[in-house]
C-alpha cells in the first residue's frame, strides 16, 4: 500500500514538474519537455506489449503514423477541437489493433516483431498513395496555440499511460500478462484467455501510440509518411525501453527521460558519433544488463513489480478446498471424462492409437507406461493443447468440441506438466492467484482460495518467493497447487511426483485424497507405480499408443504383457 | 509475348540476387538460430568497401570478392567472439538480447560506414551491358549475381555435407549439447559460422552494389528482406531459400509490370504476413510461430 | 561495492544530462548590442547531410563577405546554427530554441523541403521573415506569409531540359516518378511544360522511394516506345533507371533526370554510362551570373572545394536579405518581407524575384549533360559551356 502510494506521488510530482515547465520556461525548453514525455509515453506504450506481454514489435510506429494522421484529418476535415482529435485518433487506433492484433499475434518472437515492422511498411506506403492524406506531400496542421498546451497535453498523456501500467500491474490483467510473457502455454492452462490479454495489450499500447502520433502532428503542425513513419521513431522507442528496464512499470519512464535528455548531451558533443554510442549502448546492455537500470540494485528493489494478492490465513481442513463443482454424473452419465478411439499420428508416426478411456467423478486413475506409450500426447489432447487426428472426447456429459485448452480448463479440466511450467516472475502466491482468479470471480475470493491452497500444500513458507528458489519437488507441489485452484471436476497430473520427497510424496497423496474424496476426477500419468498405487483404484497401460491392459493396479502390474512391455521380450526369454 | 518472358527471365534473375544477399543470414541462423539484425548493414559495409577498392585500387567486384570476404569474415568472427558467445542462447530471454544486441550491432555497423564513407549513395560500374538471345536482352549484371548466388549455395552445401567441419557445423546445428558430448567444440564451430555468414554477406554486397547503390540507411530494409525470404523458405532450409527468392523475384518484377510499382515494393511484406499466417512453417520447412 | 559504484555513475549521468539541459538554454541576450543573430538548423551529421554542409558554407560565405564590407546597419552578422539530423521534429525543436531562446534577429532556412515545411507553421507563428530553400510550390500560396522562396520554384525545375527535346524536334515523354513530395510536384509541372511545348506524355508511371529494382518498370515504359524519357528522380533511382535501360538494351533519344546526374556520384557509379544523360542544376560554376566568379574563387579558396548550387542558393539568400535589411534600415520583420517581395536583384544563383505570394519566379534553372567522364553545362544555349550531344545513341 505504502508502495502504491509513493508511486502516485512520485507521478504526480513528475507531472506537476512538467506543467510548471510548459508554463513558465522558455519555448525552447518546452519543446524539450515535449520531446521528452512524447519518449515516455512512446516508451510506455511499447512496453505494454514489447515487455509486459513479451511481443517486442518493430512496427509500433505504425501506430504511430495512423494515430498523426487521423488525428491530423479531424482536425482539418471535421474541424474537431485538438483534444477531441487525440482521444478519437487513439480510438481508431485501439479500435484498428483488434482484428490486426488477433491476426499478428499468432506470430511469435522474430517473426512478430518482423511481421509489424512490414506492417508499418505497408501502412506507409497506403498513406503515401491515398490522396485524402495529402500523398507524399505530406499535410500541414494549422496551429494556433503555443507550444505550452501541446506540451501539457503530452504531460498529460505520459502520465496518463504511466497510471495506467501502474494500474494494470496491480490487477488481475497484470498478473495474466506476465503469466503469459513467461508461458503462454502453462497460462492457458490456468485458464488464461492468452490471446484475448495480448490483444487487449496490444490495442492498449496502439492507442497510446496514435494519441502520441496525434500530438506530435499537432506540435509540429505538419505530417509526411516519411517523418510520420521513420523507423528512427521505433529504434529511439526500443533503445528507451531496454536502457530503462523492458517489462517493468518505471523501467520506460527512466529509460524515455534519460535518453532523451542523454541524446540531447550527446548529440551536443558528439554529433557524428553519437549514433554509433548509442549503438554501442544498446550493445552493451543486451550483454551486460538486459535488465537495464531498472535491474541495477537498489532500483531493482525499488521497481521490481509489486507482489500481488495477500495471504489470508486459514488453516488446512480438507473442507477449505472448495467443493468441485462436478461431484455428480452429469446429464446421466456416469463419466465426467471420457474418450473413444483417441489417436494421434504426427506425419507417419502413431503416436496415439484409438484408446478408450473413462473417470467418474471421484475416481484415480493411474496410466503408465514405458517412454515414448504416449501418455503425453494423450494428456495434450485431453487438455485441448492439441487436436486428436481421430476419435471423440466427452466432458461433462457432452462432446468437447474444439474448445480451446483456456476455457476448458476455466470449465473443471486442470492439467500439469510432465516438465514444470512455471513462471520465473510469478511468486508462489500469485502462481496459484493466477489460477484461482480464473475460478473466482471476486478478487477476495480468489486470495481466500489460494491461501487455502497454500496451507494444503504446505507452501506457505514460500509464498514470497519465485519458483526458482523451490527444489524441484516443491516445483511440482505448486504446479499441483495451480492446477486445483481452479477447483477442477477432472484433474491431469503429468509424472506429478517425480523428484519429490518422502515427505512431500505424502502431503500430495493427502491433497489428491481430498479431492477426490470431493469429486475430483484424477488421472494420473507415472511412469513407475509406487508413487500413485496406493492412491489409484484403476491404472491403465499404455505402450505405442495402444492400451494394453486395464483393470485393478495389482492385476495390471502382474499381467505377463505388461512386464514384457517394460522389460522387452527378450528379458521375458531370458526370464523364462 | 516477348515480354512475359522477358519478365520471367528479369524475376528469376533478380531472384538470384535476394538469395545471393539472404544466403549468410540463412546460414547463420541454420547453425545458431540466432537472426543477425545487422545483416542488411554488413552487405552495405561490403558494398562500401568493394567500392573502395574499386575507386582507389581498380579492384573489380569480382576482385574484390576475395578481400572483402575476408576482412567482414574477420569481423563477423570478432562480433561472434566478443558479443554473442556472450549471451546465453536459452530460453526466451536468450533470443531478446541477442536480437537487441545484433539490433545496437546494425546501428553501429551503419553509423561507422557513415563516417567512413558518408551518407551518399555510392556504386560501381560494371557488368552493365546486356547478353542479347534474338529479341530478348539478359542483363549481364543480374546473370552474374544470380550465378553467384547459385555458385554459393552449391559451395555452402558441399561444405556442409561433405566436409568434416561442415558435418560439425550441422551437428552442432541440430543438437548443440549432442555435438558437445560429440567432443565437438562448439564455441570455435559457431565463430565459423558466424564468420562464414558475415564473409557472405560481404561478398554480396561487393556484388551487388554494381547493381544497386547502396547508402548507409539502406542496410534495415536487405536485413528484413534477407530475413523474409528466408523465412518464406522455411528458416535454414537451403532450398526453401531458393526456391522463396525465386517466387519473390517473379513476384516483385511481374507485380511491377502488372499492377504497379506500390503493389511491387509492398508485395514482399504482404507475401511474408500471409506466408506466416497461413504456412507458417514456410514454403518448405520449419515451424516460424507458437 | 561496485554495484554501488554503478548506481552513483548512474546518478551522475542523470544530473549532467539535466544540468546540460538547463544550461542549453542560456538567457536571453539583450538586443540592439553586438552583433546581428542570423538563425538556423542544418543537416550537418547523417545521411541527409552533405547537401546541408554545402549550404552551411554558403551562408557562412556571404556572412564573411557582408562582415568584410562593413556589416549590416553598421553591426556584425553572427550565423547561429545547430544540427538537426535531417529530423523534422528536431528542426521544430530548434526554431523554437532560435526564436524564442536565442532571440536572434534573422532566420535562415533548413535543408530540405520537409524540414521546411515543418518549421513554416512555427517561422509564421513567430512573425519572423525566412527566405526559404524549399523547392514546393503549397509553402508560398499566402499560407505562410512570412516565408520567400529562395530556390527554383518545383515545376519549373525541368523546364530547360524539355524546352531542350522540344528544341530537337522529339515529341512524345514517357515520365518516371518517384513518389515523394518534391519529384510528384515536379512532374505536374513537366506535364505542363511539355503540353506548352507541343509535347505529348505517353507514359507515367510513379514509384516508392525504396525501389531499387527498376527492370520492369522500364521496360514497360519502353513499350510505349517516347522519345524522351524523364525522370522526376533523386540519385539512387536514376542511377537505376539508367542501369536497368542500359542491362535490357531499351534505348531513347534523350535521357534526362531531375536530380542525380548532378551529383558527382552519378558518374562515378555508372561509368560510361552516364555519358549521354542530361540532369537538372540550379547552378554551375561557370554561369555568367552577377559575381559568380568571384564567389567560386572565395569559395575554393575558404572551402577547398567547388560549390554546388546548394551552396550557390543559400549563399545567395543571405545576400539578398541582407539586402533587404539594408533597404529597409531596421530589423522589422514585417518591412523585411515587403522589401523582399518588391526585390529584383541579380544574384550568382541569377534573377531574384518573387510573385506577390513569395513564389519565386525569377530564378529558372539549366541542362547539363555527362560528356566522356564530366558535366557539361549544354543548355540554355547562352550559359552553355558545351553543345548537347543529342540523340543518345543505342546503349
Amino acid at each position: 500500500m505504502t508502495r502504491l502510494i509513493i508511486e502516485i506521488v512520485v507521478l504526480a510530482g513528475l507531472a506537476l514538474a512538467g506543467v510548471m515547465i510548459a508554463l513558465g520556461a522558455n519555448a525552447y525548453v518546452v519543446q524539450l519537455l515535449f520531446s521528452t514525455a512524447l519518449a515516455v509515453t512512446l516508451a510506455v506504450g511499447w512496453n505494454l506489449i514489447g515487455g509486459m506481454a513479451g511481443y517486442v514489435s518493430f512496427g509500433q510506429v505504425a501506430f504511430f503514423g495512423l494515430g498523426a494522421y487521423a488525428g491530423a484529418l479531424a482536425m482539418l476535415t471535421w474541424a474537431l477541437p485538438w483534444p477531441l482529435a487525440i482521444v478519437l485518433a487513439a480510438s481508431l487506433a485501439a479500435l484498428l489493433a483488434w482484428p490486426l492484433g488477433r491476426i499478428m499475434l499468432r506470430l511469435s518472437g522474430i517473426f512478430f516483431a518482423l511481421g509489424m515492422f512490414g506492417l508499418a511498411r505497408v501502412a506507409q506506403i497506403i498513406v503515401n498513395a491515398l490522396a485524402i492524406t495529402g500523398g507524399p506531400m505530406g499535410t500541414s496542421i494549422p496551429t494556433a496555440e503555443g507550444p505550452a498546451a501541446t506540451a501539457m497535453a503530452m504531460v498529460a498523456l505520459a502520465t496518463g499511460a504511466v497510471a495506467l501500467t501502474m494500474a494494470i500491474s496491480r490487477a488481475r490483467f497484470g498478473l495474466r500478462l506476465a503469466a503469459l510473457r513467461d508461458d503462454a502455454i502453462a497460462a492457458a492452462a490456468a485458464g488464461v484467455d492468452t490471446s484475448r490479454v495480448k490483444v487487449m495489450a496490444f490495442c492498449a499500447s496502439a492507442g497510446l501510440a496514435a494519441a502520441a502520433g496525434a500530438l506530435y502532428a499537432r506540435n509540429v503542425g505538419y505530417i509526411d509518411p516519411a517523418s510520420g513513419f521513420a523507423g528512427t521513431i521505433e529504434l529511439q522507442t526500443v533503445l528507451m525501453v531496454l536502457a530503462g528496464g523492458i517489462g517493468t512499470v518505471w523501467g520506460p519512464v527512466l529509460g524515455g527521460v534519460l535518453i532523451s535528455l542523454l541524446s540531447t548531451v550527446l548529440w551536443a558533443r558528439f554529433p557524428t558519433e553519437q549514433q554509433i554510442i548509442l549503438g554501442a549502448l544498446t550493445l552493451v546492455l543486451a550483454i551486460a544488463m538486459p535488465g537495464g537500470l531498472a535491474s541495477i540494485p537498489p532500483l531493482s528493489l525499488w521497481l521490481r513489480r509489486p507482489p500481488l494478492g495477500v495471504f489470508k490465513p486459514t488453516a488446512f481442513t480438507p473442507t477449505a478446498m472448495e467443493k468441485a463443482p462436478a461431484a455428480v454424473a452429469v446429464n446421466g452419465e456416469s463419466a465426467v471424462l471420457a474418450c473413444r478411439g483417441l489417436g494421434k499420428r504426427f506425419g507417419g508416426v502413431v503416436a496415439v492409437a484409438g484408446v478408450d478411456l473413462a473417470v467418474a467423478p471421484g475416481e484415480i486413475l493411474a496410466v503408465i507406461g514405458p517412454n515414448g506409450a504416449g501418455k503425453s500426447t494423450l494428456f495434450d489432447m485431453l487438455s485441448a493443447f492439441s487436436a486428436p487426428s481421430s476419435g471423440e472426447i466427452r466432458f461433462r456429459g457432452a462432446p468437447r468440441g474444439t474448445m480451446p485448452p483456456h476455457l476448458l480448463a476455466r470449465a473443471g479440466l486442470a492439467r500439469t506438466f510432465q516438465t514444470s511450467r512455471l513462471f520465473p516472475r510469478l511468486t508462489v502466491f500469485e502462481t496459484v492467484l493466477l489460477a484461482a482468479t480464473s475460478h473466482h470471480p471476486r478478487w477476495r475470493d480468489a486470495e481466500q482460495a489460494t491461501s487455502a491452497l497454500l496451507v494444503a500444500t504446505d507452501l506457505v513458507g514460500d509464498a514470497e518467493r519465485f519458483p526458482d528458489a523451490l527444489p524441484p519437488g516443491r516445483q511440482r507441489l505448486l504446479e499441483i497447487a495451480r492446477a486445483l485452484a481452479l477447483a477442477p471436476a477432472v484433474l491431469l497430473l503429468d509424472e506429478a511426483m517425480a523428484g519429490m520427497t518422502v515427505a512431500e510424496i505424502a502431503r500430495v497423496q493427502a491433497v489428491l485424497r481430498a479431492a477426490a474424496g470431493r469429486g475430483t476426477a484424477i488421472i494420473a500419468i507415472e511412469h513407475v507405480l509406487p508413487a500413485i498405487a496406493p492412491l489409484a483404484m484403476r491404472a491403465l497401460v499404455l505402450d505405442n499408443g495402444q492400451t494394453i491392459a486395464e483393470g485393478a493396479p495389482d492385476a495390471v502390474l502382474a499381467d505377463p504383457v505388461v512386464i514384457e512391455a517394460y522389460l522387452g521380450v527378450d528379458a521375458m526369454a531370458l526370464a523364462s | 509475348m516477348a515480354s512475359i518472358i522477358a519478365l520471367v527471365i528479369l524475376g528469376l534473375l533478380w531472384g538470384g540476387v535476394y538469395l545471393l544477399m539472404a544466403e549468410g543470414l540463412n546460414l547463420i541462423y541454420g547453425v545458431m538460430k540466432v537472426v543477425n539484425l545487422a545483416h542488411g548493414d554488413l552487405i552495405v559495409f561490403g558494398g562500401l568497401l568493394g567500392y573502395s577498392l574499386f575507386a582507389h585500387a581498380g579492384f573489380t567486384p569480382i576482385a574484390a570478392l576475395l578481400p572483402v570476404a575476408l576482412v567482414l569474415g574477420a569481423l563477423g568472427a570478432v562480433v561472434q567472439w566478443g558479443i554473442l558467445e556472450r549471451i546465453p542462447l536459452v530460453g526466451a530471454d536468450g533470443e531478446l538480447r541477442t536480437l537487441l544486441a545484433t539490433f545496437g550491432l546494425s546501428y553501429v555497423v551503419s553509423n561507422t560506414s557513415f563516417l567512413l564513407w558518408g551518407g551518399q549513395f555510392q556504386s560501381i560500374p560494371f557488368l552493365q551491358g546486356a547478353l542479347r538471345l534474338g529479341p530478348i536482352a539478359i542483363p549481364e549484371g543480374l546473370l552474374a549475381c544470380s550465378l553467384a548466388a547459385f555458385i554459393a549455395a552449391l559451395l555452402v552445401d558441399f561444405w556442409l555435407h561433405r566436409t568434416l567441419a561442415g558435418k560439425a557445423l550441422r551437428a552442432t546445428a541440430q543438437s548443440p549439447l549432442g555435438a558437445a558430448s560429440c567432443g565437438l567444440e562448439i564455441r570455435r564451430i559457431r565463430i565459423i559460422a558466424f564468420a562464414l555468414g558475415t564473409a557472405m554477406a560481404g561478398g554480396a554486397g561487393a556484388l551487388v552494389i554494381a547493381l544497386v547503390p547502396f547508402q548507409i540507411s539502406s542496410g534495415g530494409d536487405l536485413t528484413v528482406q534477407s530475413f523474409t525470404l528466408i523465412a518464406l523458405g522455411g528458416l535454414g532450409n537451403y532450398l526453401g531459400a531458393w526456391i522463396a527468392a525465386e517466387i519473390l523475384g517473379l513476384a516483385e518484377v511481374l507485380s511491377q509490370y502488372y499492377l504497379g510499382p506500390d503493389i511491387a515494393s509492398a508485395i514482399i511484406y504482404l507475401l511474408f504476413i500471409a506466408v506466416l499466417l497461413f504456412r507458417p512453417q514456410g514454403l518448405l520447412g520449419r515451424l516460424g510461430r507458437v | 561495492m561496485a554495484r554501488q559504484r554503478q548506481v552513483r555513475s548512474a546518478g551522475r549521468i542523470i544530473l549532467a544530462a539535466a544540468w546540460c539541459a538547463l544550461c542549453a538554454a542560456p538567457a536571453a541576450r539583450a538586443a540592439e548590442e553586438g552583433p546581428i543573430r542570423v538563425g538556423c538548423s542544418i543537416t550537418e551529421t547523417g545521411p541527409y547531410s552533405p547537401p546541408a554542409v554545402f549550404e552551411l558554407q554558403g551562408y557562412r560565405l556571404a556572412a564573411e563577405e557582408i562582415n568584410k564590407a562593413g556589416g549590416l546597419l553598421g553591426r556584425k552578422v553572427e550565423i547561429v546554427n545547430y544540427d538537426d539530423q535531417g529530423n523534422p521534429s528536431t528542426a521544430v525543436q530548434l526554431y523554437q530554441k532560435l526564436i524564442y531562446s536565442d532571440r536572434v534577429d534573422l532566420l535562415l532556412s533548413p535543408y530540405e523541403t520537409d524540414l521546411m515545411s515543418a518549421v513554416a507553421p512555427l517561422v509564421t507563428r513567430a512573425k519572423k521573415v525566412m527566405p526559404s530553400l524549399g523547392a514546393n510550390v503549397d509553402a508560398f500560396q499566402g499560407q505562410f506569409p512570412y516565408l520567400v522562396q529562395a530556390i527554383t520554384e518545383t515545376p519549373r525545375y525541368m523546364g530547360p531540359a524539355i524546352d531542350l527535346a522540344a528544341s530537337r524536334g522529339y515529341k512524345t515523354i514517357a515520365l518516371l516518378i518517384q513518389n515523394t513530395q518534391f519529384p510528384q510536384q515536379l512532374a505536374r509541372g513537366i506535364e505542363q511544360e511539355a503540353t506548352a511545348k507541343g509535347m505529348r506524355v505517353v507514359f507515367k508511371e510513379s514509384f516508392p522511394p525504396t525501389t531499387t529494382d527498376f527492370s520492369a518498370l522500364v521496360l514497360k515504359a519502353a513499350e510505349a516506345h517516347p522519345d524522351v524519357i524523364v525522370g522526376a528522380t533523386y540519385l539512387a533511382d536514376s542511377e537505376g533507371i539508367v542501369r536497368a535501360a542500359k542491362a535490357q538494351n531499351i534505348n531513347a533519344k534523350m535521357f534526362a533526370f531531375s536530380i542525380g546526374p548532378v551529383e558527382p556520384e552519378f558518374g562515378r557509379g555508372l561509368g560510361a554510362a552516364a555519358d549521354g544523360v542530361f540532369g537538372t542544376t540550379l547552378y554551375f560554376p561557370t554561369l555568367h551570373t552577377a559575381g559568380n566568379a568571384e564567389f567560386v574563387a572565395a569559395f575554393k579558396e575558404k572551402f577547398e572545394r567547388m560549390p554546388d548550387y546548394h551552396a550557390a542558393v543559400a549563399y545567395a539568400s543571405l545576400k539578398v536579405l541582407a539586402e533587404a535589411v539594408r533597404k529597409v534600415g531596421s530589423l522589422d520583420q514585417d518591412k523585411i518581407r515587403d522589401a523582399l517581395l518588391a526585390a529584383s536583384v541579380d544574384t550568382v544563383a541569377g534573377h531574384f524575384q518573387l510573385s506577390p505570394t513569395g513564389l519565386q519566379i525569377g530564378y529558372t534553372s539549366y541542362v547539363l549533360q555527362w560528356q566522356h567522364g564530366a558535366q557539361a553545362l549544354v543548355w540554355p544555349a547562352d550559359q552553355a559551356t558545351a553543345a548537347p550531344e543529342l540523340p543518345h545513341g543505342a546503349w
